[in-house]
């Protein structure tokens, strides 16, 4: 039935599409991640759930109430606002405290909370510092620690880490994680997450589900597990993962009981996917694009059958990978192989993939033939 | 260090330089004047500063004067400049010009500014540099010649001089059932009771008593009516605080006021001219107005009342009233310079005096402001020129007027240089008594204390 | 001597300040440190009837006011009338204008007709006020009166500007009524400054209306707020001179006679020119004493530690 709905929500500003009929289930104690590339529509979406901004079009239910109209302040959301809206004239305890100040709180649990807020994100020492005299990051943190004072129902949090440099990010995503553990497995209120981020890492390591957004809609929404393996369509399979999946025109066609995947003469053969891709469409031949991801391209020992020829073009040390640009034809392929492989720049080697590793778009949908 | 020093010693110098170089301060008359003995004189430019009154009327004035001095002997080359400002703030507009070291050649003066400007050397005795003045003296109505005496020394010659009347609507009082105006100040209340009674005026007696000059000027006439003295001779404060006709004649207000309430408490927010502005539209029986008022309230499509307006005497004891005075007074800023002493000289004469034009010798200017303006005149023998005559009969009854202007006085007191402080508070003190915030006695003993403060 | 590279900077940087700042300097000393000198000086000094008699009294003008039977009595009710009115019309102004500043910042329709008709009472220069002001007070011809007798309200025309206790206050309305677009304006610039994220954190943070304007909006617009008490302070102990002169002259009795009326009749009427300035000086402390209190109630050091950086 859905903790959080949101049902053919709109958001037009002024001529400008800014969310598209999106359609939104939230369960309670989830972490949901919003992935999107910038100007996606993530934040207009939070502040539709937050009630900042009054939807064109559409219903937002809570608990199966329609609060499509209820202000802010009815709604029990805590937000991490994306420019962090920090109030210049309150030192950071006050920052935290105001919340529970409006609410009436005692006094001692005040103190004891934004204490305990403070130390989750780090910045226990800066409580008597205003806004101004505080790092970009540290910032963020009492942004961060705004929410985190608070018992919500849901917590919007809008791209929260993305002024950490990466070592205190990954401690943030921890502590989050750490916390939204907690949380889920509290009697009375679970902690339910809403999580706006273009770091995929992000989306990956910390969402119970990604909804991957483009031109305001969700384009995917599944596990951060099946967003990688399976990509619904060209714009999901190259948002997620990096480097980027390796998208090769051509066609697909049946082969006396098998199929394969022909491009500029070489010939990929596919196996049962391909098989079940032409299946799917019905058809005996046809146009599609390739995927693979780069962690999937393997360097074979030179004439293996099914292999491409390939030379390599740079290799980049990532310390745990080396990533290869390969040049197969004319087009390029990235691939990410162990360092422990012998590798030099100039030569002339053989690439292959998996079939099940390989990902079928149709080039005019841009839809997984898989589904 | 030394640069530092330098450039604050540079700054204090300037400043030393820049108070060196302040206004002017006034000082005393320019020395003994020299004859003048030119055939011809200028060209001479002057200045006049007056106030704002139909200034087409001047302008013209101002012309006939430089083209008659043109063909006088000797022959003078003139060109006047008016600089005015309303008559309002027209002791304001003197003081900043003459505070800020500047003067004017000849200014328009009331009585009241006389003894403050001549006591500061803005104006020089006419007299001393026109000994013909004294002989206009004789043809000048007393209160008037008064007006414009300082310290024994005559300072100029007349614009006019008009009387304070008591003046009431003919048509109101004989719907009323009232056969004669009143003829004192308890007649006015139960005139104006029953004027009220019958639905005929709400607001029977109107006296403008907005602090302002005109203030004074009713006020006076009502002391005066009663028989009330302010001040002898050297300006000592002689009256009475808790009984007498200054104090009746407050208390008449605060009950008129308060009490028979035949006056409004707007008349404290009314200025002479609000008073005319409602006599005229019918909204009172009983008003004090300078007697040149006369011509307007009966002037139709000027005045709804036109035809109604009558002068009677000033009702009280004695029936006396207030006369004021407006003149023309000699700069210090023209002795300076001998051209321009003649042609302000002649310039005031024109104005103020007889003079001769086109073989005809006459008071010219101030006949014809009396015959087209109405305005009173200071020369008595003026009522025998049969225009003159015309013209007052049309508009008044001239043997009142003429009975009136006999009992008129100017405002003692008002040669003391301390007048205008002390009227001042006169003003904002007795506005308290009209309305019964203070007691008459107790502000009566205190202008008495502030004058012989003042004074000392 | 040596000077390290710090102090050989703070001194270069120092003197080209000063370089910079010369013009300027000059300037303001002409301009108002000049008239103020002349001005003291003035007030050192005995006057008779206009002329200076050349006699360097010193503080004797400011005793007289303070002491003297004559102009002692004026100058404590003069005080005490501008004291009433600024207190009333500075708090009037602010409040007022704050209030319609709120509106304004709503962005709601109709806003900007209502920024239009403030340009109206701010357009009027102060002396067309003063007579319109006069027309609408008129005890016989008024706009007003004709107003409330019209809809019945009053059954005769009445006075305000004649009545010694309601005089003052219709002052200060006219007086308000055209300074509270001047503020309004200030006001509005300053909430324009206060970002809509900070609102909009506050109302998350389940703050109500008024727990967002008195923890949120008054005190980010603490700075702006002080400037306008400053500036209107030093307009109502000044500025209603006009209306005094035109519709009063400081009556009934000296129910509206001010301290700048006072000493407007002080130097213009009675050329005490002496004791004018030293009104006008002791009208400049107590300027300068509602500044300081501003200054100080309103707490400064908190703000400095806020206002610095970003
Ligand atoms: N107040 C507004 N008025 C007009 N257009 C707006 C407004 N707010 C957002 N938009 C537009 O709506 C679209 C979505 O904006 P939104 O802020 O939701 O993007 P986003 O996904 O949060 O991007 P980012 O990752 O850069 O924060 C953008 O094209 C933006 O220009
Ligand atoms: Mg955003």
């Amino acid at each position: 039935m859905g903790f959080l709905k949101l049902e053919k929500i709109t958001k037009r500003f002024s001529g400008s599409l800014a969310v598209d009929h999106l359609d939104l289930e939230v369960e309670e104690g989830e972490f949901l991640v919003l992935l999107g590339p910038s100007g996606c529509g993530k934040t207009t979406t939070l502040r539709m759930i937050a009630g900042l901004e009054v939807q064109t079009e559409g219903k937002i239910t809570l608990e199966g109430k329609d609060i499509s109209d209820s202000p802010p302040e009815r709604r029990d959301m805590a937000m991490v606002f994306q420019n962090l809206a920090l109030y210049p004239h309150m030192t950071v305890f006050d920052n935290i405290a105001f919340y529970l100040q409006n609410i009436r709180t005692p006094k001692e649990t005040i103190e004891q909370k934004v204490r305990q807020a403070a130390r989750q994100v780090g910045i226990e020492e800066f409580l008597t510092r205003y806004p101004n005299q505080l790092s970009g990051g540290q910032r963020q943190r009492v942004a961060l620690a705004r929410a985190l004072v608070r018992c919500p129902k849901v917590f919007l949090l809008d791209e929260p880490l993305s002024s950490l440099d990466a070592k205190l990010r990954a401690g943030m995503r921890s502590e989050l994680k750490l916390l939204h553990r907690n949380l889920s497995q509290s009697k009375e209120r679970k902690g339910t997450f809403i999580y706006v981020t273009h770091d995929q890492v992000e989306a990956l390591t910390l969402g119970t589900r990604v909804a991957v957004m483009n031109k305001g809609n969700i384009v995917q929404l599944s596990t951060p597990r099946d967003l990688y393996n399976k990509p619904r369509n060209l714009f999901a399979s190259t948002f997620v993962g990096s480097p980027s999946m390796n998208l090769i025109e051509g066609s697909l066609e049946r082969e006396n009981g098998s199929a394969a995947f022909i491009f500029q003469g070489n010939r990929i053969a596919l196996g049962e996917i391909g098989v079940a891709a032409l299946k799917r469409a019905n058809r005996a031949q046809m146009p599609a694009i390739l995927g693979v991801r780069p962690e999937s391209v393997k360097i074979a020992s030179p004439g293996m059958t099914g292999a491409l020829a390939a030379q390599v073009v740079t290799v980049e040390p990532l310390g745990q990978n080396n990533l290869i640009n390969l040049q197969v034809g004319d087009r390029m392929l990235i691939a990410l192989v162990s360092p422990d492989l012998a590798i030099h720049e100039g030569e002339n080697v053989n690439v292959c993939f998996q079939p099940q590793a390989t990902h079928l778009f149709d080039p005019q949908t841009e839809e997984n033939l898989l589904g | 260090m030394f640069k530092r020093l330098g450039f604050f010693a540079g700054i204090i110098a300037l400043i030393v330089v820049a108070v060196a170089c302040a206004p002017a301060q006034p000082t005393a008359p320019a020395a003994a004047p020299k004859p003048a003995e030119a055939k011809s004189i200028g060209p001479v430019t002057l200045e006049l500063g007056g106030w704002t009154y139909d200034n087409a009327k001047v302008m013209q004035n101002l012309q006939k004067y430089q083209e008659w001095a043109a063909k006088g002997t000797p022959a003078i080359d003139v060109k006047v400049t008016m600089s005015d400002s309303g008559y309002g703030d027209f002791d304001t507009f003197v003081t900043t010009r003459y505070a800020g070291g500047k003067s004017f050649d000849v200014l328009y003066s009331s009585d009241h500014w006389l003894a403050k400007w001549a006591a500061a050397g803005w104006v020089v005795p006419l007299e001393d540099h026109f000994p013909e003045a004294k002989k206009y003296a004789a043809d000048i109505t007393p209160f008037a010649l008064q007006a414009m005496t300082y310290k024994g020394k005559q300072y100029g010659l007349p614009y006019y001089a008009d009387t304070m009347f008591f003046v009431y609507n003919k048509k109101m009082l004989a719907d009323a059932g009232i056969a004669v105006p009143p003829t004192t100040w308890a007649e006015v209340t139960q005139q104006a009771l029953t004027i009220k009674n019958k639905g005929l005026s709400q607001t029977p007696v109107l006296i403008g008593f907005k602090a302002g000059s005109w203030f004074e000027e009713d006020l006076f006439a009502m002391f005066y009516s009663e028989g009330g003295k302010l001040f002898d001779d050297k300006n000592a404060a002689v009256f009475e605080t808790d009984k007498g006709p200054i104090f009746d004649t407050i208390e008449w207000v605060a009950k008129s006021i308060n009490d028979d309430k035949i006056m409004p408490p707007k008349v404290m927010d009314m200025t002479a001219v609000d008073v005319q502005q409602a006599f005229k539209n019918g909204d009172a029986a009983f008003v004090i107005v300078p007697g040149y008022m006369m011509k307007e309230f009966n002037t139709p499509g000027v005045s709804k009342i036109a035809g109604q307006a009558a002068v009677s005497m000033m009702p009280g004891k004695t029936h006396n009233t207030n006369g004021f005075t407006r003149m023309y007074l000699l700069g210090k800023g023209a002795v300076a310079d001998d051209a321009k002493k003649v042609a302000s000289l002649k310039l005031i004469e024109f104005f103020g005096g007889k003079t001769t034009v086109d073989g005809v010798s006459s008071y010219h200017i101030a006949k014809r402001w009396s015959i087209e303006n109405g305005l009173g005149f200071a020369f008595p023998s003026l009522w025998s020129d049969p225009a003159v005559d015309k013209a007052f009969s049309a508009m008044a009854d001239t043997n009142v007027m003429k009975s009136q202007q006999a009992l008129a006085f100017s405002k003692q007191g008002m040669t003391a240089p301390w007048f205008a402080e002390w009227i001042s508070s006169v003003r904002s003190e007795t506005q308290k008594a009209m309305l019964r915030q203070a007691k008459t006695a107790d502000v009566l003993n205190g202008l008495k204390t502030l004058w012989t403060s003042l004074a000392k | 001597m040596t000077l390290t590279f710090e102090q050989r900077h703070h001194r270069n940087t120092t003197a080209f300040a000063y370089r910079i700042l010369l013009p300027s300097l000059a300037f303001v000393l002409i301009f108002i440190g000049y008239p103020l000198v002349y001005s003291i000086w003035i007030s050192f000094q005995d006057f008779k009837y206009g002329v200076p008699t050349g006699n360097v009294i010193w503080f004797r003008n400011f005793l007289d006011i303070l002491t003297s039977s004559t102009v002692a009595p004026q100058f404590y009710n003069s005080l005490l009338v501008t004291l009433k009115f600024t207190v009333v019309a500075v708090a009037a102004v602010v409040i007022i204008s704050l209030g319609i500043a709120l509106i304004i910042n709503e962005r709601f329709r109709g806003n900007d007709l209502l920024k239009l008709a403030l340009l109206l009472p701010y357009a009027i220069p102060g002396p067309v006020n003063a007579v319109m002001w006069n027309w609408i007070y008129d005890p016989t011809f008024g706009v007003l009166n004709g107003l409330l007798y019209q809809v019945g309200f009053i059954k005769e025309y009445f006075t305000i500007t004649g009545n010694p206790d309601l005089a003052l206050w219709g002052i200060a309305f006219a007086y308000i009524w055209k300074f509270v677009p001047y503020s309004t304006f200030l006001f509005v610039a300053g909430l324009s400054t206060i970002p809509q994220s900070v609102y909009e954190a506050a109302q998350m943070d389940c703050a109500g209306t008024w727990r967002i304007f008195r923890k949120v909006t008054l005190p980010l617009l603490m700075p702006v707020l002080q400037m306008v008490l400053v500036i209107q302070t030093i307009f109502a102990l000044l500025m209603h001179f006009g209306l005094v002169f035109v519709l009063t002259r400081g009556g009934p009795g000296n129910a509206t006679s001010t301290l700048a009326w006072l000493i407007y009749n002080e130097s213009f009427t009675f050329t005490q020119f002496g004791r004018g300035a030293a009104m006008a000086i002791m009208l400049s402390l107590i300027m300068i004493v509602f500044i300081y209190l501003y200054l100080v109630v309103l707490n400064p050091e908190k703000r400095s530690a806020r206002t610095q950086g970003a």
